[in-house]
This record gives structure tokens, C-alpha cells and sequence, in this order.
């Protein structure tokens, strides 16, 4: 796929041409990530393995909230045009950044 | 965002001068991730093409939904690519630029390695991850030790060479089974002939990295062979068919 324009303008039409899939992707993405995380994300490895398969079961909302907030302490450092990007694929898609 | 907090591991090398039979910059990038993984469904080059000042057209090399980089080679013949490196966790943050990201600006505002190395030397890193950076203009090939406090550029003269990874002119490589001489019984008594296919059709799967992804960038030509998984058939990506991909013309594109 090739796009062009504004970093908004290439994320809107990434976002346009990549609808469904990335619907699917999101669908699917979250209880896989739970799992891996669980095992994987090295402090989470830490802990006890009873601990650790119970936050694999439970674990969409962690996965959620360890992205959401990765994001949030990564956006300082990040330059503008990383968000109007993400901004402009949730306008394509119509899925929430 | 994802890397940010699993990180990948991968086998990842540079080939150029007298290690090629081209005598032109071959990069390897074998991702050993976890090729069963949703994302895994939908692997895409997607090229941009900013209007932002200082850009160049890059692709990045990537799955529907991943819009950092992991993989990635740009219209100024720049290529990146990425191994787990996992140590030392004290000279990790969370607070800095996600490396992905400073992945892909590498391939959007760099035309030398100069450019690549002063990129990433002025980011707020975060991960501890190896790089691997190749240029055309240089014909040459960085490996890069990565973190927070650190950027430690090595090349064919100050890599850490070993039994596995003799010291020879024009070739420098991180394996994922580092400790065991599977490159080294390739490209050694290859030296001189090496070329893309050799490293996609025997090294990667033979040495069976690249479940993931397998991308040979080909310097001299702008092709690329990819190898991604089947997520039909869970055929690993290194023992799939590779597909040459020109993008001389995707970069060229008149809009």
C-alpha cells in the first residue's frame, strides 16, 4: 500500500484502506496479548506462575491499560506527528485511537 | 506500541565489499517473535510518501495495524531492522520515544548512516534492543548496542567476535541461536559469493530464525524477498517461499 500527504492525511487513508482488517486485528489482538503478556512482559515473568496464569485469564484489561499508559508516558518524547498520524487512521477506520 | 513492552528476539546481519558477490550491502532481518500471533494474519509493506521537509519515501515492513518499525528500507537505501538484546535492564525506561517509532524516523529523515547514527544518538531511547543499520551511500552495515544510556555503534573491525563469528572483512551478524555455528558454516565458506538467495533459501531456515519474518534487503538492486508465516497451513516463515518485491517503483510513484 502506498500513501502520501501529511502525516494526518497518509494516517486517514491507512486507516480507510485498512478498515476491516484492522477490525479484525483489534478484535483479536487483546486476548492474545493478555497471554503473552502474562508470560512474557518481564516483570510480570516475576511473578508466581499461579499469579501469572490468572492475570493470562483476566488479563485483556491489564494488556489495555499497559498500552494506554505506555502511550501516555511515551507521548511527551514522541514528536506531533506520530498522534495526528493515529488521529488520522481513527478517522478512516472509525476505531478509536 | 506493542515492542515498547514484549520486544522481539530475531537474528539480524550485514554483507557488503568483499564478503558479496556484488560487492553491494546485503541486510538480513529474521524475526523470531511469535508467528502464530493475530498480526500475523495480515503482513504489509506500507510505503509513505510525507510531505513533511526533510523526508524521503520509506517502506515500512510491517502487519496491518503495526505502525512502527521493525523492519523497514527507505528510497535513500537506508535499511533497519531489530534483535532482542534483554540486558542491561538498569540502562532501560519506559520514559523516552518508543524505539519503533525511532525506527521509522531513522528511514523517514536519514539519507547517510551519519544521518541514522545522529538520529537515534539525539532520541530519548528507552528499550535495550540491538539495531542493525545498512547504507547504500555508505555500502556499509552498523550493529548497535541500544538503550537508554547507551549507543554503541560496532562494525566488521570492533563487533564481539568469537568462535561463532569469525572476525573477516565486510560481514558483521547477530544470530538468535548465537552460541551455535550455523552462520558461520554458511557464510564462511561462502565468503566472496555471498548473495540474497543464499541467506533466504539455506541460512534463515536452516539456521531456523525468521519464524515470523524474513526479509533480505538487497542493496544493489532495491529488492526485497519476504518471507512471512501461513497462518493456515502454521507453516513457519523461513521454510515458506520467498517473494522478490521491487520498490524502486513504489518509491518512484508520480501522485
Amino acid at each position: 500500500m502506498s500513501i502520501r500527504g501529511t502525516a494526518f492525511e497518509m494516517g486517514e487513508a491507512y486507516g480507510t484502506l485498512m478498515k476491516e482488517e484492522l477490525k479484525v486485528m483489534v478484535k483479536e489482538f487483546y486476548g492474545w496479548a493478555a497471554g503473552f503478556i502474562a508470560n512474557n512482559v518481564t516483570q510480570i515473568s516475576m511473578l508466581p506462575k499461579w499469579l501469572r496464569q490468572d492475570i493470562g485469564v483476566t488479563g485483556v484489561d491489564i494488556a489495555k491499560k499497559l498500552l494506554d499508559l505506555n502511550y501516555i508516558i511515551t507521548k511527551k518524547y514522541t514528536p506531533r506527528r506520530w498522534d495526528d498520524e493515529f488521529k488520522g487512521v481513527a478517522k478512516g477506520s472509525g476505531i478509536s485511537a | 506500541m506493542v515492542p515498547e513492552i514484549l520486544k522481539a528476539s530475531c537474528s539480524i546481519g550485514g554483507w557488503w565489499g568483499p564478503a558479496t558477490a556484488s560487492g553491494q550491502l546485503i541486510q538480513l532481518r529474521a524475526l523470531d517473535w511469535e508467528e502464530h500471533a493475530p498480526i500475523s494474519k495480515f503482513p504489509m509493506i506500507t510505503v509513505y510518501h510525507p510531505s513533511e521537509a526533510g523526508s524521503v519515501p520509506f517502506a515500512n515492513i510491517a502487519w496491518a495495524g503495526f505502525f512502527g518499525s521493525l523492519t523497514g528500507y527507505s528510497s535513500a537505501k537506508i535499511g533497519v531492522s531489530e534483535r532482542l538484546r534483554g540486558s542491561p535492564a538498569d540502562n532501560m525506561t519506559r520514559f523516552g520515544k518508543p524505539w519503533t517509532y525511532a525506527l521509522r524516523d531513522v528511514l523517514q529523515f536519514s539519507k547517510t548512516l551519519d544521518d541514522a547514527l545522529n538520529n537515534l544518538n539525539t532520541t530519548d531511547r528507552t528499550c535495550s534492543v540491538f539495531l542493525g543499520i545498512g547504507s547504500s551511500v555508505n555500502n556499509t552495515y552498523r550493529l548497535i548496542e541500544y538503550d537508554e544510556k547507551t549507543l554503541a555503534v560496532y562494525d566488521d573491525t570492533n563487533w564481539h567476535f568469537g568462535d561463532t563469528h569469525p572476525k573477516m572483512p565486510g560481514m558483521i551478524w547477530k544470530a538468535y541461536h548465537d552460541d551455535k555455528t550455523c552462520f558461520k558454516n554458511h557464510f564462511i565458506p561462502q565468503y566472496g559469493k555471498i548473495t540474497p538467495e543464499l541467506i533466504w533459501r539455506y541460512v534463515a531456515p536452516r539456521s531456523e530464525t525468521g519464524d515470523s519474518q524474513v526479509i533480505v534487503m538487497d542493496f544493489a538492486t532495491n529488492h526485497i524477498y519476504a518471507m512471512y508465516p501461513n497462518p493456515v497451513t502454521q507453516t513457519v516463515g523461513y521454510n515458506r517461499p520467498a517473494v522478490k518485491i521491487d520498490l524502486t517503483p513504489r518509491f518512484n510513484e508520480k501522485w
